[in-house]
């Protein structure tokens, strides 16, 4: 009886022994970062880091506030460090979710931010990244938004509502960028984010600001509502060669790269009219699906981009009854023609001024004919601009909403 | 009371854990990049006929491992000469396998605690298997081998979503390094098996030894495959190859909404589970060495000392982890001698010395009695 009393009494004080580790740190001791913004560098460093951190208070009517602080450094390790001598709180990355690096830098090169990502512990690989278009990162991570408080938690959600229903922004996730980066046969795209000034807007917020002090109105939700002047828009991608940034794309053409590389989910395509070129007519994308056929040759390659694409009516304006088929082949025919346009156009573009195979074609060649990526993988740069690619669009309409023809005008 | 006594059914289970056990840590071999696959399948396939070698002698000799018969077979100094080697392969393999583990917490979780904290936590455990003999461990494996496949395998179908199959292709297009990859993962971890020789005399079992083994072969290989494909369609190349924990990270991609998240803790819990067999087993097959070495009667006497031995080396055997993972490719330069080459040495005399005497093979009793009588003669 005494021995197992002993025992137990043992057992139980390794719970006093044996509380927490090396690594332990109390919750409150430590600052949760959202998001990290890397511009250039000030004070003759390489990087400025501004982090975004997420300052809720306790007690009853918490709120979920963000602050954010900066530091420089020669890389993004350095930087972070750096942001510790501001505080006494030890930074936490384990919830950060996005990484904005502004055009400046990305021209230089962004493997070794991407390599600092990958290579930390704490810091997830499933972290978003973006591009700061014309704008500095932090401007974007002090931006302020209406929905949302943690303005990066609200970019990542802007990225993934754009990619599902817009057909945009490809590769977002950092493991993927950095695979897409290494590979010889395809460039990186990354989306890009910029801040739109609405003038009208700020004029529309002094009014309601007025009224306010006016007093009529009741204290509520008129205090948090909004007094941005401006505000985030997800704009198209970034084109890089390598790790460095060298064009951009508008939102359009990124439509059309999603649907070569096969990554539509949901998309809407507004053409013009056949003749009329103030008419528009709008399609939903319901799905699509691409097929890239290689024909080689001797020091070039053919290639045949096959696209096949769902779709049904979603706004027209001239009169047609979509019950006739004749009118229906019309509209379809227009609609693989300018599909096809725009396509080939894109394809122009980052064959002569960009120089750089967005569309991942020597991967495919790689993937699919590993021998006769041998003969083109060293100089594809080359063969990449002097290839032929051929389009070929194919639309089925399948539905124009819950109206069978256009109402007259 | 102690008991040293387990089921082939356990055996079984202990084999599994064994060999899935460093190498789902480590992801494998991924050398030949996309090709891994195929060259695990090799291994594998290389891994079949050692697998008949060990059962072989285990079903000649039922009742003796491995130091018994190279005393038998070989006299005083020739069997102590091996037995020392066989015991010091598995007191080295035991203090890789710890290094490995303190390493994976070290590099993934815990960055400032000490390996060394670690190491003893892991070396108490195997201690106490060993003190309670070996059925805990096969008890303990049957309630807790199928969670662990469970847990994996649940893992795996949810990166169903993140898989791209793209990133399988092309196939064959590093040939060279196939063989390096099957070399490797043949030497580490499928015939590292060899260790079991020194144990099989606990097992009392009416199954013949080759099914047991080709058993846990299949199934350890089954789940050490989907892993690696699975980590090589999720991560993609050059990532798989270029991270030191491939299993992890694929683990930690997985995000289905908002709910489920972050699960990583999943996989590594199962594999301090893996770990903590794979030690244990090291050690019982060291101490049963060293006791028959220095004629010691009770073997648990000797795995204090061993387990001191295997925590303290863990630390400085390696400078870095990049040295840990060279070694393991270079593993298999020195440990075919041990693996390969003593079971040979062992199986070709004692299989001429049962034939001579003309012995029928499936009386095994008999037999190894018999043979009693032959090393007492002698």
């Amino acid at each position: 009886m005494l021995k197992k009393l002993v025992v137990a009494i043992l057992i139980l004080s390794n719970v006093f022994i044996m509380t927490g580790c090396w690594n332990y740190v109390e919750v409150d001791e430590q600052l949760t970062v959202s998001g990290i913004a890397v511009d250039k560098g000030q004070k003759g460093k390489k990087y400025h880091l501004t982090a975004e951190f997420i300052s809720g208070g306790g007690g009853k009517d918490a709120q979920m506030e963000t602050e954010t602080i900066e530091a420089d450094g020669d890389t993004i390790i350095e930087a972070i460090r750096s942001l510790m001598t501001t505080g006494t709180k030890m930074f936490y990355f384990g919830h950060c979710k996005l990484i904005i690096i502004s055009d400046k830098v990305a021209k230089k090169g962004i493997a070794d931010i991407l390599d600092t990502i990958i290579r930390d512990r704490e810091i997830r690989v499933t972290m978003n990244i973006v591009i700061a278009k014309h704008v500095k990162a932090k401007d974007i991570l002090m931006s302020q938004d209406v929905s949302n408080p943690i303005i990066s938690y609200e970019i990542v959600e802007l990225i993934k509502v754009t990619r599902e229903y817009n057909g945009q922004a490809p590769v977002d996730l950092i493991y993927q960028a950095f695979n897409s980066l290494n590979s010889v046969g395809s460039s990186t795209v990354l989306p890009s984010v910029e801040l739109v000034k609405d003038k009208d807007k700020s004029g529309s917020d002094e009014q309601s600001n007025n009224s306010k002090q006016s007093g009529d109105e009741p204290n509520g939700e008129s205090n948090t509502g909004p007094k941005a002047k401006e505000y985030l828009r997800i704009s198209g991608v970034c084109v890089f060669k390598k790790d460095k940034m060298i064009g951009t794309l508008d939102e359009k053409d990124t439509k059309f790269l999603s649907f070569i590389t096969n990554k539509v989910d949901k998309a809407l395509i507004t053409v013009e009219e056949e003749k009329r070129p103030n008419d528009y007519i709008s399609f939903e994308v319901s799905k699509s699906k691409s097929k890239i056929m290689f024909d080689f040759k001797e020091n070039t390659v053919d290639v045949k981009v096959k696209v096949k694409t769902e779709v049904s009516i979603n706004a027209s304006e001239k009169l047609k009854n979509y019950m006739y088929k004749s009118d229906t082949s019309k509209t379809q025919k227009n609609l693989e023609h300018s599909m096809k346009y725009y396509m080939e156009r894109l394809i122009k573009h980052a064959q002569i001024e960009l120089h750089s195979d967005i569309f991942g074609f020597g991967t495919q060649i790689h993937s699919k004919h590993p021998k006769q990526w041998k003969k083109y993988k060293d100089d594809w740069d080359e063969i990449f601009k002097k290839m032929n690619v051929d389009v070929d669009c194919e639309v089925t309409i399948k539905g124009s909403g819950i109206a069978k023809e256009t109402a007259n005008d | 009371m102690i008991n040293d006594k387990i089921s082939g059914k356990q055996f079984v289970n202990i084999m599994i854990v064994f060999t899935m056990g460093s190498s789902l840590v480590t992801g494998g071999c991924m050398k030949a990049k996309q090709d891994s696959w195929i060259g695990l399948l090799i291994a594998v396939a290389l891994a079949v006929p050692a697998m008949f070698l060990f059962a072989r002698i285990n079903e000649l000799a039922p009742k003796k491992n491995i130091y018994d018969l190279s005393y038998i077979l070989y006299g005083k100094v020739g069997g102590a000469i091996l037995t020392f080697l066989f015991s010091f392969f598995a007191l080295s393999l035991g203090t890789l396998v710890i290094r490995n583990f303190t390493e994976y917490i070290q590099v993934v979780a815990l960055a400032e605690t000490p390996k060394i904290v670690n190491a003893i936590c892991m070396g108490v455990i195997a201690y106490l298997t060993v003190r309670c003999g070996i059925e805990i461990l096969g008890r303990g494996n049957v309630f807790v081998l199928p969670i662990v496949l469970g847990a994996i395998l649940f893992t795996v179908v949810l990166s169903y979503k993140d898989a791209d199959y793209m990133n399988l292709l092309p196939v064959l297009e590093h040939k060279k390094n196939i063989i390096e990859c099957s070399t490797n993962m043949l030497a580490f971890p499928f015939l590292e098996t060899v260790v079991f020789l020194a144990i099989f005399p606990f097992v009392e079992t009416k199954t013949k030894p080759v099914k047991l083994y080709l058993i846990s072969l299949a199934i350890a290989s089954f789940m050490i495959l989907i892993l690696m494909i699975r980590n090589m369609l999720v991560l993609g190349f050059p990532l798989a190859e270029s991270i030191y924990f491939p299993t992890y990270t694929t683990t930690g991609i997985i995000q289905i909404k908002e709910i489920i998240t972050r699960i990583e803790v999943i996989i590594s819990a199962s594999f301090i589970i893996l770990g903590l067999v794979k030690v244990s087993i090291c050690l019982f097959a060291c101490c049963k060495g060293y006791a028959k070495l220095f004629n010691i009667g009770n073997y648990r006497k000797t795995s204090i000392p061993l387990i001191l031995i295997m925590v303290l080396a863990s630390g400085p055997i390696y400078k870095s982890t990049m040295q840990m993972f060279n070694l393991v490719s270079n593993y298999k330069y020195y440990s075919w001698i041990f693996e390969l080459l003593i079971p040979i040495i062992i199986w070709i005399p004692l299989e001429i010395k049962v034939r001579k005497h003309k012995l029928h093979f499936d009386d095994c009793e008999q037999m190894s009695k018999t043979m009693e009588k032959m090393a007492a003669s002698e």
